[in-house]
């Protein structure tokens, strides 16, 4: 980063005044330097066995963090590596007991998947708990409150209850769960409020399903074409094409019908978060966005491809692609002065939550 | 070289910024201006941010306040050629020639621990377990088996009988100590196929037995899944599954924005190559049994070209997604 660029940069922060000033995240990540930082990341791991994996996640993030500009400041990610590698091997224990447990008692297993649900809506708080009070932007950093009741209402009793409805109540249990994530963080002593717009939860869903009834009722006529014409005998290639087929189908309609409508979601729900003023509507800050949902759609789709062609070496690649858009065309629009913001002590946070979550792929995030 | 730098100052308490210089110039020391006093802080009193890509330097000082340096190559550079240091891992991910080494050696690794490492762990574990392990991964199998695909066997009282003997045959000559026990069922959907539960149940479907046009191929048949059996395999493969899974969880942990399908095409590939492993292994327990009892060799070819043949699939080809080596790839091993 040049100097020059910096002081140009500095010139444009003027003091805040009470008027809206407008200002976008800036991602100046690079997919050349992230793939350098990534393969030397993933080597050392394979070294140490592993271990040095916890390393690995906090350089990655530091990277990512570090790369993300607001006003002329940088976010910062602050988590200790052997924090991270204490939880990492209690999940890892966690894991290993499970499989054993398992593999005695298979009928267990049931019971084993109930147990674990039980315990998400704990793990999802512990874990978003830890990010935010490693994430600072300005020395301030972030804080989510562990509201482990309405993670239980809201996980459990939603979730339960968009299952007994036949999914009608989904938008709205996953619009809750958005709720959850938002209304619970905070920046120094501003807190984040998602308004209440559960009907434009409905309307993406909507959006999503009409999606993929549309893609796919050519594509199943097309296949049963396929599979009702005279067989070819030693046609080898109609048979390998025919069997592929439907993974391609179920990869075509989970892109475009699912991370359409996921794409859709997370613009609404950043489009309705508001930061702070909670006494005062003049002085609360609103955060934006304009992503395009097509482009979104296809730097997914192009970056599917990209990430198979390249038996998966190009992610930091396509990770910091997708970074780039999205961060680019978000903005805060800002109600006063940033610096006003007071920091908010809070005790160190383990990171076992953050780590199960990981390790059994539970989507924590929004 | 240059010795001062533009930073921010963050004094930790709120998000107040303060624009301020950062000087080098006396060796072993901070200095900041631009404050209403001069600071001065020792490097040893002080951390630093290691160095990583074109990021802000962060400088740590002791009242918990922060300096956030963006021209950070310079202010690293001064002061690593003050202390006569350098930062390992920062001067291997910028150089090119360095990373493709990192590459080709982080590949080899891959390789040894795919082709080597991974299955000798496996097989140590899996013998260093008790077998009360595996009778409990197959107890429910066949009783699932039974609920969906699997029907009640047709064949003859005597028909069953003379099998069992086949049976008891080729487990004294291939078995070891463990259980063996045969059941029969009409395959139904599964056909003409033949199976082992790692508990040492091994199950003959009717459609088998009737392909079969000499007992000796059925024999080398059962031969081929004692050795499954035998050899441990369904814990193996579980023990090598799950490595392999473990490993790519950490590998792809990165892309979970997209890896939902993606990271599950590497285990496929991987464990469907392992099987076909296995199945070689397994084949060549039932060579070791046809030798023993001077069976000709080719029953066992014979009976694998006609099961493709039943189920059409093509002899000549293994794709990567085949759990079985092509019937021709086996038979080769029979000649």
């Amino acid at each position: 980063m040049d100097l020059n660029a910096e002081q140009a940069g500095y010139a444009t922060s003027k003091p805040l005044t009470a008027q809206r000033n407008r200002e976008y995240f800036r991602f100046h990540g690079n997919g050349a330097e992230y793939f350098r930082i990534w393969i030397v990341n993933f080597l050392l791991t394979l070294l140490t066995l592993g271990v040095y994996s916890a390393w690995a996640k906090v350089r990655k993030n530091r990277y990512i963090y570090g790369s993300t500009e607001l006003a002329g400041s940088y976010f910062d990610y602050l988590a200790e590596p052997v924090r991270i590698l204490r939880g990492r091997l209690l999940a890892i224990c966690l894991l290993l007991a499970l499989f054993v447990f398992q593999s005695f008692m298979p009928l267990l297993n049931l019971g084993i998947l109930a147990l674990l649900s039980l315990f998400t809506p704990w793990l999802i708080v512990r874990a978003r708990m830890f990010n935010m009070r490693y994430t600072a932007y300005r020395n301030v950093r972030f804080g989510f409150k562990p509201a482990y009741g309405e993670a239980y209402e809201t996980l459990l009793l939603w979730g339960l209850l968009s299952v007994l409805t036949l999914g009608m109540a989904a938008p709205y249990a996953h619009f809750r769960r958005n709720s959850l994530l938002v209304n619970n963080t905070r920046f120094g002593n501003l807190h984040f409020r998602l308004a209440g717009v559960a009907g434009k939860f409905y309307f993406a869903y909507f959006v999503g399903f009409v999606m993929g009834f549309l893609l796919l009722v050519p594509l199943v006529t097309f296949v049963g074409q396929q599979a009702n014409s005279p067989a070819t005998g030693a046609d080898s290639v109609t048979s390998v094409s025919l069997a592929i087929l439907p993974i391609f189908l179920a990869i075509a309609f989970y892109f475009v019908a699912v991370k359409f409508s996921a794409a859709l979601l997370l613009r609404i729900t950043t489009n309705n978060t508001t930061i702070g003023g909670a006494g005062d509507s003049a002085r609360r800050h609103s955060l934006g966005s304009d992503w395009s949902l097509p482009v979104m759609l296809w730097i997914y789709l192009s970056n599917l491809v990209v990430l198979i062609l390249s038996l998966g070496l190009l992610t930091p690649w396509a990770q910091v692609r997708i970074l780039k858009y999205q961060l680019d065309h978000t903005w805060v629009d800002l109600a006063a002065d940033i610096d006003e913001v007071v920091a908010v002590e809070s005790g160190p946070v383990s990171s076992v939550g953050e780590e199960i979550g990981d390790l059994f792929d539970i989507d924590i995030g929004l | 070289m240059d010795y001062q730098w533009v930073a921010y100052l963050y004094d930790g308490k709120s998000a107040k910024r303060t624009r301020v210089k950062v000087k080098t110039t006396v060796p072993g020391y901070i200095t900041v201006e631009g404050l209403s006093s001069l600071a001065r802080y020792k490097l040893q009193d002080v951390t630093i941010s290691e160095r990583l890509g074109a990021q802000p330097a962060r400088v740590k000082l002791p009242d918990g306040s922060q300096l956030e340096i963006a021209d950070a190559d310079g202010f690293y550079q001064s002061l690593n050629a003050a202390a006569g240091k350098r930062d390992w891992l920062h001067w291997v991910e910028s150089r090119w020639s360095l990373i493709l080494m990192v590459l080709l050696v982080a590949a080899a690794i891959g390789w040894a621990a795919y082709a080597y490492g991974i299955p000798a762990t496996a097989r140590f574990v899996a013998y260093s377990l008790p077998r009360d392990i595996d009778r409990s991964i197959g107890e429910e199998g066949l009783g699932l088996l039974d609920g969906s695909v699997l029907r009640s066997t047709e064949l003859s009282q005597s028909r069953q009988q003379s099998l069992r003997y086949l049976f008891a045959d080729v487990t004294g000559a291939v078995g070891n100590d463990g259980d063996y026990q045969l059941e029969f069922r009409r395959g139904g959907t599964a056909g003409p196929n033949a199976f082992a539960l790692p508990s040492g149940i091994v199950v003959l479907t009717d459609e088998l037995v009737e392909i079969a046009e000499h007992d000796d191929e059925i024999a080398a048949v059962l031969a081929h899944e004692v050795g499954h059996v035998r050899n441990r395999h369904a814990l193996r493969s579980l023990l090598q599954n799950s490595v392999v899974a473990g490993v790519i969880v950490v590998v792809t942990g990165d892309a979970s924005f997209l890896s939902g399908i993606v990271a599950k095409i590497p285990s496929l590939l991987v464990s469907a190559a392992y099987s076909r492993e296995f199945e070689l292994e397994a084949d060549s327990v039932a060579r070791d049994y046809l030798r023993a009892k001077n069976i000709p060799l080719h029953r066992f070819a014979d009976i694998i070209f006609r099961l493709d043949e039943a189920s059409g699939r093509n002899p000549a080809k293994t794709s990567l997604l085949s759990t079985h080596p092509g019937a021709r790839e086996r038979a080769q091993y029979f000649q």
